[in-house]
């Protein structure tokens, strides 16, 4: 449905500096500018979802029970949102920064996280516009009614399953070129759009060119449905990631020369 | 400095490990428990944050800080028993490489602080609702020096150095939400250092490798490292005349970082 604008995203913007690549493609050969951003994303897991729970749990009625919830929520959404607000930051520029067409778009893993994602905020609409309608009656509760209790399970289940999701984007198990054409996951992913077209098969040589010696796509787990192990700290986009002292075989995407106009 | 360099004996045992019982016959649930490691740490860093920020006369003001740590007391054990239990079986099975990281030295030397901030000095002081024993202060003072060493091998390995950047932005965030005098300081110090990251690159090329770069970012380390002590510094020493609050303070902030850093030496496992 968005191949097109995440292609155009990945390719096209940013291209007019003196190597032709994009800024996607720039950000993507950057040293450490991704893995800060992409590090700073999952650390603030620990501000976001952390805090998130200790409000649903509230609502479960299993944490901070002598405690009115109104009073919990105040003081700590706060924090929450603060930290959501870096969590989308770092998350788009995470994104944008990692062949957001080839690599997130059509990975099924990334879909399922959006769709919990949408779920979750389904839920807060839910709960702030119709479950908190009556929260006089309930707030001070320390077993609040079924249906506070079922959407503050709905987030933290969505929440934990947003994080597991994220996590398994790192591996290749589910990866177009893994999926048999006429399965499922195929569809879902669309990975037929990844495949098809004269521009999309010249926009892969340019991305093979630009990992010729680490391929996302042929990153990550093993043939199990889990991977082999020691492939998870070798995520793609960590590998991809050159270390400070060695830098990468002079592929197109490390110039060392100033690249004027790329900021933006 | 890595595990190798100091067990270096150890070789053979850490080679053999993934091959060996139980960790040969769970060798497919590697991600499933590196994903789950993830969310443990994420609700044990909530406990830790609510607890701590308590400390700090922030977050959960309206409870005293003994009834905020019975409260979550459960979940900080939860959290930490995902997190441990979890991390001995992803770490099982790549402890050869682990063995030679030196993010996960930095890992383990800063749970380690982290963990005896939180087990036995946060949370007892918490109970006491902000009174420091002499038992925590002593263990506070091991978990700082042996946190302050973590930081140090952290800011100077190659490689991982840049991880380094996640302590003190969440420095700058904790000010943030805790500081009364200096929150907009912090807030400022907060986006200028990841301005200085964008700014550094967009200056030199996004894609580029130069040496100004690794520089400005040393630099940005150094003052921004600065900054944060003395802004932190500043406003605990003036949040309270009683000296015993102003310790509380001080190893709640260490506290945090101390899982931040953990949580970075983790992460910048898998990008060195």
């Amino acid at each position: 449905m968005f191949h097109d604008f995440f292609s155009w995203l990945q390719y096209d913007l940013g291209k007019a500096s003196e190597d032709g690549l994009s800024w996607s493609q720039q950000l993507n050969g950057s040293q450490n500018i991704w893995n800060l951003f992409e590090g700073t994303h999952v650390l603030t897991l620990m501000f976001f979802a952390g805090t998130i729970w200790i409000i649903d749990l509230r609502m479960m009625g299993v944490a901070f029970r002598n405690v009115p919830f109104s009073r919990l929520n105040d003081r700590v959404l706060p924090i929450t949102m603060l930290a959501f607000g870096m969590m989308v930051f770092t998350g788009l520029v995470t994104f944008f920064g990692r062949q957001p067409a080839t690599f997130y778009y059509h990975d099924v893993w990334f879909r399922l996280k959006m769709i919990f994602l949408v779920i979750a905020s389904i839920n807060i609409f839910w709960f702030h516009f119709m479950v908190q309608k009556n929260q006089a009656e309930w707030d001070a509760a320390p077993t609040p009614p079924n249906r506070v209790r079922i959407s503050g399970a709905i987030s933290m289940t969505c929440w934990i399953l947003v994080i597991i999701f994220g996590r398994f984007i790192a591996y290749d198990w589910y990866k177009c070129d893994k999926l048999e054409p006429s399965s499922f996951l195929y569809t879902f992913a669309e990975c037929s759009n990844l495949y098809t077209g004269e521009e999309n098969e010249e926009h892969m040589d340019e991305e093979e060119l630009l990992n010729e010696d680490v391929d996302p796509l042929s990153q990550g787990g093993g043939g199990s449905v889990f991977g082999t192990p020691p492939a998870e700290d070798a995520a793609p986009v960590e590998e991809a990631a050159p270390t400070e002292e060695s830098p990468p075989d002079p592929a197109p995407a490390t110039p060392t020369e100033t690249t004027p106009g790329q900021g933006g | 400095m890595d595990f190798a360099h100091f067990f270096p004996g150890a070789a053979d045992w850490v080679h053999n490990l993934g091959q060996s019982p139980p960790f040969v016959y769970i060798g497919d649930l590697y991600a499933p428990f590196g994903a789950i490691h993830l969310v443990g740490l994420a609700l044990l860093g909530g406990c830790v944050i609510l607890t701590c920020l308590r400390l700090l006369g922030a977050g959960l003001v309206d409870e005293t800080p003994a009834e905020v740590e019975r409260n979550l007391r459960l979940w900080h054990i939860v959290g930490a028993a995902i997190v441990i239990g979890t991390g001995l079986v992803i770490g099982g099975l790549n402890a050869e490489r682990l063995y030679t990281s030196q993010s996960f030295f930095v890992k383990m030397i800063a749970m380690l602080s982290a963990l005896i901030f939180t087990f036995g000095v946060v949370n007892n002081i918490a109970k006491s609702d902000g009174k420091v024993s002499q038992t925590s202060l002593i263990l506070g003072g091991i978990a700082m020096l042996i946190f302050l060493f973590a930081m140090g091998v952290f800011s100077i390995a190659d490689g991982i150095s840049p991880g380094t950047f996640h302590v003190l932005t969440a420095g700058y965030a904790v000010l943030l939400l805790f500081g009364k005098r200096t929150r907009w300081i912090a807030g400022i110090g907060f986006l200028v250092m990841f301005g200085t990251v964008l700014e550094g690159y967009i200056v030199a090329g996004l894609d580029s490798f130069s040496t100004e770069l690794k520089n400005l970012g040393i630099a940005r380390s150094v003052l921004g490292g600065i900054v944060l002590i003395g802004l932190t510094g500043y406003e605990i020493y003036k949040s309270d005349a009683s000296a015993g609050s102003r310790i509380a303070k001080m190893i709640a902030v260490m506290s945090i970082l101390s899982w931040v850093a953990t949580a970075a030496g983790g992460r910048w496992i898998g990008f060195s």
